[in-house]
């Protein structure tokens, strides 16, 4: 019964350094086929964790299983089946990158042929290309190919997108989409809400080495009860108040020329018909949904970046 | 072995691609040998036992240019750097076993070493018809153990201070008054004796000591044999105890 044992089973895992404890009693499952993502800001003990299951670290106690497999003492064989994409990862400024890709298909047993992992990730172009010489997002790129030349089942990337411009973020979401497309599991670390939200199939929260939430984006957002907002621009008199009577909508209030309308997620739909059957059309018309952010934020009580 | 060949042809690849680490060990020493070339000549010199001064010059400049520039300028450095870069990290994330990596950087320093060598004995010989050594073998094995016993002590350096910038720094410390006080540049006949004793807590003292007397057919110098594996021994354990891969 494969299908039902987890990828990564983590039981109380505590990492200290010193006396700082960087990652405490965290616990959780990841299933094949997800993307994973461990959420939190800069700091929260992401990154140990992380690193403890892809053996790049020891864990101060607690239990790892990934693949099966213990990190801390079958490190050689896990490291032949897993990708590992590191924050603060360099290469030599003078080399290639195809000697890049080349050498390193050569420290694992059963590499793909990297060739192919040139043109959908981008690098056809910059095969013969220093690494010195690669922008910002051609780096983050090859290093995600390294960690996938060995065709892995597993891909811890952490980070990937950090300082990356808008247009290359969302060419590396598609990319990791497709990751999942070809059966792999991927555990993405981040501290954007946005990409964790948009990727992820579950979130595991972590803020100051403490696991503080874990579930679908979708669930943790509406177990807040937070409300959704629909906003529009008005002039006039009018309060308003009689868009109360559509279903879900909770309040009405008029700030500062615009309209905000509170009430539960999907409400906007209804606001829309209730103005348009009024023959009103307000072309600013949006929602405001509630986001990973606010469920940071309430349960931490702070915003993820302070 | 498949990643220790690619891992070792890359690396000497990017040594090449990294101008001015390849002209300290490769071209460095032939200019020296041309200058004092031609300053001095070659002619027999009772100063040097009957032999020239570029014949005595050779061995020493393999012991301190060639071999101890290679040993405490550019492994260290190298190996400190790509640990602060997080090049050694991200090599450790893969199968990559440990002593592959070190093995690796091993045998590429030994190529570069070979090749300089090489270089200065065919600069000398065309030039200046240096004496050259009729047991080749035992100047080989000779040049393999100074060779291992600075890298090793390079190696402890890398191993003992964390920042690049720091091990550059006291890298040039430790290997300029070498290379001046050990023999093998300036003859040790030409040295006060107070250098001349200090030069004998020098590990390059040893090196230049030891390929002398073998290229001019005097033998093995036991004393040089024994401090060169202390050296090397101490090398190997510092690093071992102290070395970390982050």
């Amino acid at each position: 019964m494969d299908d039902l044992k987890p990828i990564i089973r983590v039981e109380h895992l505590h990492k200290a350094y010193g006396t700082t404890v960087a990652v405490q009693d965290i616990s959780f499952e990841v299933q094949p086929g997800e993307i994973f993502g461990i959420v939190g800001p800069n700091g929260a003990g992401k990154t140990t964790t992380v690193e403890c299951l892809a053996g790049l670290r020891t864990p101060g106690s607690g239990s790892l299983r990934v693949l099966g497999m213990d990190p801390t003492n079958q490190a050689g064989s896990l490291r032949q089946r897993i990708g590992v994409q590191l924050q603060q990862a360099a290469l030599p400024e003078d080399i290639k990158v195809w000697e890049a890709l080349d050498l390193f298909a050569s420290f694992y047993a059963h590499p793909l042929d990297w060739r192919t992992l040139l043109e959908p990730w981008g690098l056809a172009d910059k095969r013969n290309a220093r690494f010195g010489g690669l922008s910002g997002g051609q780096k983050q790129r090859l290093f995600i190919t390294l960690a996938l030349v060995n065709d892995p089942e597993l891909v811890f990337l952490d980070e990937i997108t950090t300082g990356l411009d808008p247009q290359a973020r969302r060419t590396t979401w598609e990319a990791i989409e497709q990751l999942r497309q070809h059966g792999k599991t991927v555990v993405l670390v981040t501290h954007f809400m946005d990409e964790a939200q948009t990727l992820c199939d579950r979130v595991a929260i972590i803020d100051h080495g403490s696991l503080v939430a874990l579930d679908s984006p979708q669930a943790l957002v509406a177990g807040l009860n937070v409300d959704s907002r629909v906003v529009f621009a008005a002039a006039g008199a009018d309060s308003y108040q009689w868009l109360r009577d559509v279903p879900g909508v909770s309040q009405v209030e008029r700030q500062n020329g615009s309209v905000v309308v509170s009430g539960q997620s999907g409400v906007l739909l209804g606001v829309a018909s209730a103005l348009a059957q009024r023959g009103l059309a307000p072309t600013d018309l949006r929602s405001e949904q509630a986001s990973l952010e606010d469920v940071f934020l309430a349960l931490t009580g702070r915003k993820i970046r302070d | 072995m498949k990643s220790l060949l690619k891992l070792t042809f890359v690396d000497l690849k990017l040594y090449l691609r990294n101008h001015i680490a390849s002209f300290f060990t490769l071209v460095f020493p032939l200019l020296m040998l041309v200058l004092f070339g031609a300053m001095y000549g070659n002619q027999p010199s009772a100063l040097f036992g009957g032999h020239g001064s570029m014949d005595v010059t050779v061995p020493g400049y393999i012991a301190t240019l060639v071999i101890g520039t290679t040993a405490f300028l550019s492994l260290p450095v190298d190996l400190a750097l790509q640990r602060q870069l997080g090049i050694l990290r991200r090599m450790r994330a893969t199968p990559l076993r440990s002593g592959v990596l070190l093995g690796s950087k091993i045998i590429t320093n030994l190529v570069i070493s070979l090749v300089g060598m090489i270089l200065l004995v065919a600069a000398g010989a065309l030039i200046y018809h240096i004496y050259l050594p009729a047991n080749w073998l035992d100047v080989l094995l000779g040049i393999l153990l100074c060779c291992l016993s600075l890298y090793a002590l390079g190696f402890a350096l890398a191993s003992v201070i964390r920042s690049a910038g720091a091990v550059r720094a006291v890298s040039f410390i430790i290997f300029y008054p070498m290379m001046f006080f050990s023999g093998g540049t300036l003859p040790s006949q030409f040295l006060p004796g107070a250098v001349q004793t200090v030069a004998k807590a020098m590990p390059m003292t040893y090196s230049v000591n030891l390929l002398h007397d073998l290229w001019f057919g005097a033998g093995w110098n036991g004393t040089a044999v024994l401090a060169l594996l202390g050296f090397l021994a101490a090398g190997v354990l510092i690093s071992v105890r102290f070395f970390k891969w982050e």
